[in-house]
């Protein structure tokens, strides 16, 4: 498959899930009555319009998503789709705006590992479209990525991950006095805006990250020149299955090390 | 004009300067020290110029307090007192992560007689409103604090610092959000989708939670200090506040982990 026709693909299920929501008039009051369903509608919303992106356009490919498992679309898969419809779904039901929609590609049928991912698209209910192409670069609606952000911070902007888990790094508490922290609540999102410079960095200590969540947002943060290791400091690889994954992403070596050192102190 | 049409018309004035701006490396041109003692950011002052355009051309006379030139009386014989933060969030807003809004209350004297309280979520146009007595609305639609009091179901949005509380009791909860904007996380807790907010950097400003304090307590939530006394302070940029809120339910429990 050709890199515009994922991209194309991204947005397509980003606009059906942005008029999904939409079309329910008080996406706040929702929330507070039933959170299940809706998150199910709109997942299964966002499943659909996937289906139908490929079969429209003639393709077959195996699926694993997120949320409905291991799929066949079309006859014949000629590569493989690791989707997640929204990361970021307790915002998406709570109408805050930010979560996205994730798809990496692999060549492979059978198996797939960080590694064999070559591209992916992440697409924000924003309307921003972060893509990215094994050794071609990492984009932000069309525009390269490189470098950082222009202006300075008093200190550094880390989404923090540590909650609702029964450990917490000591080394936690001591490194948060020299950050700013945000916690946005979608991983994928986060590590796209670290991609693009908006944020220094994302760590989540919880180790409850599966591969799926983070196969696309990987490849772009990479392809952005970013660094990604688990909080020992070691590559994520593993493949799609893999879970309980802990997490540091950031751009900046001098700022990895920091974290990574506070984290095993 | 109503207390809404002012706070309103502040609004759009405000999202109509500010948002040509988000993101952009002009918006964090520095324009000196502001009377709350931080750095004016330029979408800071651009905002605020809006805002007070608005107000001086309203005919009444009114008191305004605001971040970033303190206090201004226009008129001779104030009203009341409008207490703004021309963009909460300008961190976010200048680095164009989509959290920031306007908060414009009313009230007279003191942070504990706000009369009317007004948010407006610049990135998707939400509007927050509340009046002294008649509870607390999200666009027009009534709303109310959640009814979750067991940690491990509660969300919560906590900035940590003295001493440093929150992250140490990170794993008690369900999920933490920290979105640096105090007066919408407030709202937040007003419309029930998080069930505490808790800062204690001492970095509040009464201009950041006036509007917001209002909505969450006319949703039927709570809103004290660290020692969870009702929070009374002069309306004057200068005071820093830490803060609790919650939907009442686990209120005391809070204040134990803080």
């Amino acid at each position: 498959m050709e890199l515009e026709t994922l991209v194309e693909i991204g947005i397509e299920i980003r606009n059906e899930i942005s008029s999904f929501i939409g079309g329910n008039k008080d996406y706040g009051e929702m929330v507070t009555q039933r959170p299940k369903d809706i998150t199910r509608k709109m997942d299964m919303a966002a499943e659909k319009a996937l289906d139908s992106a490929l079969l429209e356009r003639g393709l077959s490919a195996r699926v694993i998503s997120e949320e409905i498992g291991d799929r066949i679309v079309g006859d014949k898969p000629e590569f493989m789709l690791v989707f997640d419809p929204i990361d970021g779904s307790t915002n998406a039901t709570c109408g805050i705006p930010f979560f996205c929609t994730s798809i990496a590609y692999t060549e492979k049928t059978d198996i797939a590992t960080f590694d064999d991912i070559t591209m992916a698209v992440i697409c924000d209910i924003q309307g921003n479209v972060y893509h990215a192409k094994k050794s071609k670069g990492a984009f932000l609606n069309g525009k390269r990525i490189s470098g950082s952000k222009q202006g300075t911070r008093p200190k550094p902007v880390v989404s923090v991950y540590s909650y609702g888990v029964p450990h917490v790094p000591p080394g936690l508490i001591e490194l948060e006095k020299k950050i700013i922290v945000r916690a946005l609540g979608s991983i994928a999102l986060d590590m796209c805006f670290v991609a693009d410079g908006t944020l220094d960095g994302i760590m989540d200590t919880r180790k409850l990250v599966s591969g799926y969540d983070i196969m696309a947002s990987a490849l772009i943060l990479d392809e952005a020149g970013g660094i990604l290791t688990d909080i020992s400091g070691k590559k994520i690889s593993g493949n799609v299955q893999v879970t309980g994954i802990s997490l540091i992403g950031t751009k900046q070596k001098e700022l990895h090390d920091i974290i990574v050192s506070k984290l095993n102190a | 004009m109503s207390y809404y049409e002012l706070c309103n018309t502040v609004a759009q004035a405000v999202e109509k300067t500010v948002l040509p701006l988000i993101g952009k490396t002009e918006a964090k041109t520095g324009m000196g020290m502001g009377a709350d003692g931080t750095e004016t950011e330029r979408i800071d002052k651009i905002a605020e110029d809006a805002a007070l355009s608005v107000l001086e051309s309203d005919g009444r006379s009114m008191r305004l307090v605001s971040e970033e030139l303190g206090e201004k009386i226009i008129g001779s014989k104030p009203e009341f007192t409008v207490i703004l933060d021309p963009v909460d969030g300008t961190f976010n807003a200048v680095n164009n992560i989509p959290f920031f809004c306007v908060p414009v209350a009313i009230g007279d004297s003191d942070l504990s007689d706000t009369r009317y309280g007004y948010v407006k979520n610049l990135v998707n146009g939400d509007v927050y409103t509340a009046e002294y007595g008649h509870g607390a609305f999200l666009n027009n639609n009534m709303i109310h604090v959640s009814s979750r009091s067991y940690f491990p179901e509660m969300s919560f949005l906590s900035y940590s610092h003295h001493p440093y509380a929150v992250p140490a009791n990170n794993h008690r909860v369900r999920r933490v959000r920290i979105f640096g904007s105090a007066a919408l996380e407030l709202c937040y807790i007003a419309s029930g989708i998080f069930d505490a907010f808790i800062d204690m950097r001492e970095m509040l400003r009464v201009t950041d939670i006036a509007a917001g304090k209002l909505i969450v307590e006319e949703a039927g939530g709570m809103v004290t200090d660290r020692e969870g006394a009702q929070l009374e302070t002069p309306l004057d940029v200068k005071q820093r506040l830490n803060l609790v809120a919650s939907n009442g339910l686990s209120h005391n429990k809070l204040l134990e982990l803080v």
